[in-house]
């Protein structure tokens, strides 16, 4: 199975971070070049600079509408992406671990090993939270019928990412050196592949969702931010007026 | 298919009127089919509607960013579900608010997207039909755009924006329901929804100030047209038939406080039912406002209560009749500043019921209209008297005849249906009055009271005003 390791970690990185990129471009371009003639503001509101970005904060980060409308659920989406979030730095972390320890193996500070140790267990409580998210959309009946292939497949795409992350990490030896060094190697196009069938698994989860972010409900991040400016701030509007036809 | 009754939402109370024939699910607002205000001989024949439907839309999400990322944004949490006083009432799937918009989605990500034209039915992509309009009808006219859903979604997506561009192409096809056609033309032939023309503003006017001569002893004018008035006041025409007490009340104002006001013969109206069906109509009316204040030369407008009205004039009117310069104040703020300049004296004890407030739709939500009232009502009614509603403020439940419903007769079952929530909330307060401060409310929720055998008056913040004005 070279040929797979090869293409996964080598190949198909050129075509999926390109994809991320332009395309999460793209469709903020595709958002942006269209006019908003009316104000349609959406209490709370706020006028001043500060307290817009504030209130944008405050939704990007804590989710505050949600603690407002539904806390029970808040009390498993906050965590849920706050523990993603920790998984997403942990990987960094390691990353910049391993290649210290080979190039620069006189610098490694040991107690980093501690911390991404501690950290890799959120990746079962990512599972646990995926697990209810998908539970929650089939049992309850109303979010069952308006709910389409495509709304489940993001979450089975990180319940496979996720898996495949906390089986490599927990039950498997991976060398963090291998793969910092494949990261550099990818970053100045002379990759090397790890040679790690189940660490090609995992990439080939996270390079799925590389390319289906930009187009799927995953961008909700940035929709996020979209939507409470158009809500929040006037000087956004098309300075022209509506056109009626 | 077994319809589950609804479940009292709060506290669990059933209430009388709540047992409906199952037949009135078929209920539906009845289609125009005078469209000469639009410029059509009839509605488009079937055959010809769907091109024409995708052209619009094509047309619509270039003009409106709003719809194109409510369109994209949905993920498909749950949490509107039980936001929608129409799905709480009727429990009809198609009225959880995000399966609502899905009507309109489904054809977006079919025509629009690329996902939806490789994979189809997998991200939910449907070929437009005529099935599919109907349906667009039957449940963007359940829609009532209170936009309680805009304001508990973690995204903040807006229905409101989506149903409002569904009716948009609907009308297109020339597909409106007769009770906001009807409206329109009056408002376009007369400046007012119930069609009342000048002559008879002036009787109706003449026989009000002799009422007020009776009431108080003294000479107090509803001034009409009267060029070069510091205020000019745009009331609801209901003010003139059904709701008197709310004009009288704003006279008792303006004549305590001394300002020299008007209204005009070319606009009785706050509400702008063109936003419910047509821009082109929103923009009309929004001038004519616009052209009748430039006439007779007054400083401001006093926009009379009604709420999605006050949120066309303070949101659009800079966009839509290029007015910035001639500000538009709400009578209640009018009524706050006459307060705090000490300029009129009001007697709390002259509303001695207990009082309720209803916070409509968009002056809540849309305008940010929440502590005013209540600042004015602890002027108006003692404290001990008034109750909150749960839940109140920018959570609060539509009386039901937002987005134009309140002129669709033959949806009376349906739309009481959907009042469920409105009762409980109403008869958990014990209160004897509620105060609702838009004439569209004032309408609707008697009806409600009447359905559900609630013992209320329903009445404006400027009748409370009328009531306690010390002359």
């Amino acid at each position: 199975m070279d040929w797979f390791t090869f293409l996964v970690d080598c190949i198909l990185p050129y075509i999926s971070i390109p994809i991320l990129v332009v395309g999460t471009i793209y469709r903020l371009w595709q958002w942006f070049r269209i006019p908003l003639p009316l104000r349609i503001g959406l209490s709370p509101i706020s006028t001043t600079q500060k307290g817009i970005a504030g209130r944008i904060a405050a939704e990007v980060f804590l989710f505050r509408t949600l603690f407002g409308s539904e806390r029970a659920f808040w009390f498993i989406v906050w965590p849920f992406h706050v523990a993603g979030l920790f998984t997403l730095g942990n990987h960094v972390l390691g990353l910049a671990d391993g290649l210290l320890e080979t190039y620069a193996p006189s610098i490694v500070i040991p107690q980093v090993k501690n911390i991404l140790f501690v950290i890799g267990f959120f990746a079962w409580l990512l599972i646990a939270f995926l697990l209810y998210i998908l539970i929650r959309r089939l049992y309850q009946v109303e979010l069952r019928r308006m709910s389409f292939f495509s709304d489940y497949l993001a979450v089975l795409l990180l319940l496979g990412l996720v898996s495949a992350g906390a089986y490599m990490a927990f039950f498997t030896d991976t060398d963090m050196g291998a793969v910092a060094r494949w990261g550099t190697g990818l970053m100045t196009f002379y990759p090397t592949p790890v040679g790690n069938m189940i660490f090609s698994i995992h990439f080939l989860f996270a390079q799925a969702l590389f390319i289906y972010f930009p187009f799927s409900k995953l961008f909700h991040p940035l929709g996020q931010i979209t939507s409470r400016l158009m809500t929040q701030k006037e000087e956004l509007l098309n300075p022209k007026g509506m056109v009626v036809k | 298919m077994t319809r589950q009754e609804p479940r009292g939402l709060l506290g669990g109370e059933q209430l009388p009127g709540q047992e409906l024939p199952s037949n009135q699910c078929a209920e539906q607002p009845r289609k125009s089919t005078n469209l000469s205000l639009l410029g059509m001989e009839s509605p488009l024949p079937e055959g010809l509607r769907i091109t024409e439907a995708l052209k619009w839309f094509h047309e619509l999400k270039q003009q409106f960013r709003s719809l194109l990322v409510y369109l994209d944004l949905c993920t498909k949490c749950g949490v509107c579900i039980e936001a929608c006083h129409w799905y709480l009432g009727t429990k009809d799937p198609y009225n959880v608010p995000a399966a609502r918009m899905d009507l309109m989605r489904k054809i977006y990500r079919n025509y629009f997207t690329v996902g939806g034209k490789l994979f189809g039915r997998l991200t939910g992509a449907e070929k437009l039909t005529d099935e599919m309009l109907e349906l667009w009808f039957k449940y963007f006219y359940q829609c009532n755009e209170c936009r309680r859903c805009a304001y508990l979604c973690p995204f903040g997506i807006d229905t409101a924006e989506v149903t409002i561009a569904a009716r948009q192409i609907l009308t297109k096809l020339g597909m409106v329901p007769e009770g906001i056609m009807a409206v329109a033309k009056n408002m376009h032939l007369y400046g007012n929804n119930m069609g009342i023309p000048p002559k008879a503003i002036k009787d109706i006017v003449s026989f009000m100030e002799k009422e007020l001569k009776e009431k108080t002893g003294k000479d107090i004018l509803i001034p009409v047209n009267q060029e070069g008035a510091e205020v000019l006041h745009n009331p609801s025409s209901s003010e003139f038939f059904v709701t008197l007490d709310t004009l009288e009340g704003t006279a008792l104002m303006f004549y305590a406080a001394g300002t020299n006001w008007t209204i005009s013969t070319d606009i009785i109206e706050t509400a702008n039912f063109g936003l419910f069906f047509d821009y082109n109509t929103m923009k009309e009316h929004n001038n004519r406002l616009i052209n009748a204040a430039r006439k007779l030369r007054v400083k401001r407008i006093v926009a009379g209560e009604c709420g999605h009205g006050w949120r066309t004039w303070k949101m659009f009117t800079s966009r839509l009749s290029q007015a910035a310069d001639l500000p538009i104040v709400h009578t209640i703020d009018e009524c706050l500043r006459y307060i705090r300049e000490n300029r009129i004296k009001l007697d709390k004890s002259a509303n001695s019921a207990s009082v309720t407030l209803h916070d409509p739709c968009n002056m809540a939500r849309a305008a940010g209209y929440i502590e005013q009232p209540r600042q004015l009502l602890r002027n108006l009614v003692d404290e001990k008297l008034f109750t909150e509603t749960h839940p109140n403020r920018e959570k609060n439940f539509c009386c039901t005849g937002g987005s134009g419903q309140v002129t669709m007769d033959e949806f009376t079952l349906m739309k009481a249906r959907a009042g469920l929530v409105k009762a409980q909330q109403i008869k958990a307060t014990g209160a004897k009055w509620v105060v609702a401060p838009c004439a569209i409310c004032k309408a609707e929720l008697p009806r409600i009271a009447q359905h559900y055998n609630l013992d209320v008056e329903i009445h404006g913040m400027q009748d409370l005003v009328g009531y306690a004005t010390v002359l």
